[in-house]
């Protein structure tokens, strides 16, 4: 009885095979689909124009073959979804250590907007994305186009002293001469960066300080450069009393002020040397 | 080897081993951004039955205020309940239900991590069948199954057959 019920039928055969094209049919393309996985490591958004960084990952791999991403932003607050504007094409900066998307996109009202990011790969394979963020009403830290804060942030100049107010290893003293204070009393460009090398190990924050070097030697004399260590003490979490004050809750941040003492860029998360240089040669 | 130089070799042997071991033991192995490890569905999966859960699983624990959401297209927001196990306080999941249509979906989290850090990431992961099609798929199944078997109880049981035909002498 069992041979025989498993025995070869035509009709039967006949009736998978329609079964599996009718199946195919239904299905997408058969490439296989991109594994997009992002990181947007920015957590104050506001009101207005914002920088808007996108680590691109296919899976866990980095991707670095990527050859455009558009950003659209839409209104979630209607009842049927709106585009905002029109897309913004985002620019790579492949030179850091982990290459990162920056797209400058407009929030117009306090509240959650929807993302629409597309992204196209070398190879003619394309993804796409759907995500929220929220657009805050206030932020505790300076925004473009308010006025810096004159912190006395700790200066060094021996190998003792600069073991004592960064974590940089090896500091790099060029960063520690001037004073917030006093740089934004000299009228030329300063960039603040509040970061922590030795403790923010992922690679996507620690070269933020590294990419302040090259800017402080290609700079020298045009621009004040400045880093500011995030903890005064990182076993006990006690953050420094610059960060406080200019109240700063995550890491990195960079500041771009001008001459006359004005934040011009706002910049959370990764910050690669040519972002920065591009910034400057707008202001010197 | 004499026997002074096998000594002095394992006492080297040793004091490096105490050091190495030392250092790891002391050295700060903390990581001040947390970073998902893995997502479920896996990023760019395409399931051929809506999953029944969404988790990440982060590098580090998080704290309660992370959130998980999911979009499918056209931001059509899908209600989620996101809670972190008690079990792994790494692991952020929520439970599926009712179940997702086929389509391509967003997961997007929104972590506090412990030292306070906000961030947030996103994967996507595709869906191919629904339910009404599991239900087709096991309905044609069973058919295919039971056709065979019609068939051999038309030509095995005595009561279907029919006469023999007289033979003409």
């Amino acid at each position: 009885m069992i041979p025989t019920l498993f025995r070869f039928q035509p009709r039967i055969l006949y009736f998978y095979v329609l079964l599996l094209v009718s199946l195919s049919a239904c299905t997408p393309s058969t490439q296989a689909p991109l594994a997009l996985q992002a990181v947007v490591p920015v957590s104050d958004l506001v009101v207005g124009k914002n920088r808007l960084p996108i680590l691109l990952y296919d899976g866990e791999t980095l991707l670095r073959e990527v050859s455009a991403v558009q950003i659209q932003v839409v209104n979630l607050q209607v009842q049927s979804v709106q585009a905002v504007g029109s897309a913004v094409n985002a620019v790579n900066y492949s030179d850091y250590a982990v290459p990162y998307w920056r797209a400058d996109v407009e929030l117009p009202s306090v509240g959650y907007w929807g993302v629409q990011a597309s992204v196209q790969l070398m190879d003619g394979r394309s993804a796409s994305a759907e995500f929220v963020v929220e657009a805050k009403a206030s932020v505790t830290m300076p925004t473009v186009g308010t006025v810096a804060i004159a912190s006395d942030s700790p200066t060094a100049d021996n190998p003792t002293d600069l073991a004592r107010i960064t974590s940089a290893y090896p500091p790099d003293p060029a960063l520690y001469q001037i004073s917030i204070r006093d740089a934004l009393a000299s009228g030329k460009p300063t960039v603040i960066s509040f970061a922590t090398p030795a403790y923010c190990q992922t690679s996507y924050c620690a070269p933020v300080v590294e990419s302040l070097s090259a800017i402080a030697k290609a700079f020298a004399n045009k621009v004040n450069v400045i880093h500011v260590e995030v903890y005064r003490d990182y076993a006990k979490q006690e953050k420094s009393a610059v960060m406080l004050e200019w109240g700063l809750s995550t890491e990195p941040w960079t500041f771009v002020v001008d001459g006359q003492g004005t934040v011009v860029e706002s910049l959370q998360g990764p910050l690669s040397e040519r972002e920065l240089r591009e910034i400057l040669e707008r202001l010197v | 080897m004499p026997m002074r130089k096998i000594l002095s070799f394992s006492r080297l042997l040793i004091t490096f081993l105490v050091l190495w071991l030392s250092a790891s033991w002391f050295t700060p192995r903390i990581f001040a951004h947390t970073e998902a490890l893995q997502t479920e569905p896996a990023a760019g999966a395409v399931l051929w039955l809506a999953p029944r859960e969404v988790s990440v699983t982060f590098d580090q624990p998080i704290l309660a205020g992370s959130n998980l959401r999911l979009f499918g297209e056209g931001f059509k927001e899908i209600w989620l309940a996101p809670y972190i196990d008690e079990q792994d306080p790494r692991r952020l999941h929520s439970i599926l239900y009712p179940r997702i249509t086929p389509g391509k979906y967003t997961l997007q989290w929104i972590i506090i991590a412990e030292d306070g850090h906000v961030l947030t990431g996103f994967t996507t992961f595709h869906v191919r069948l629904d339910d009404d099609w599991l239900i087709a798929l096991a309905f044609c199944g069973l058919v295919a199954l039971l056709l065979p078997a019609k068939q051999l109880w038309k030509k095995r049981t005595p009561w279907n057959q029919s006469p023999a035909e007289p033979t003409q002498s």
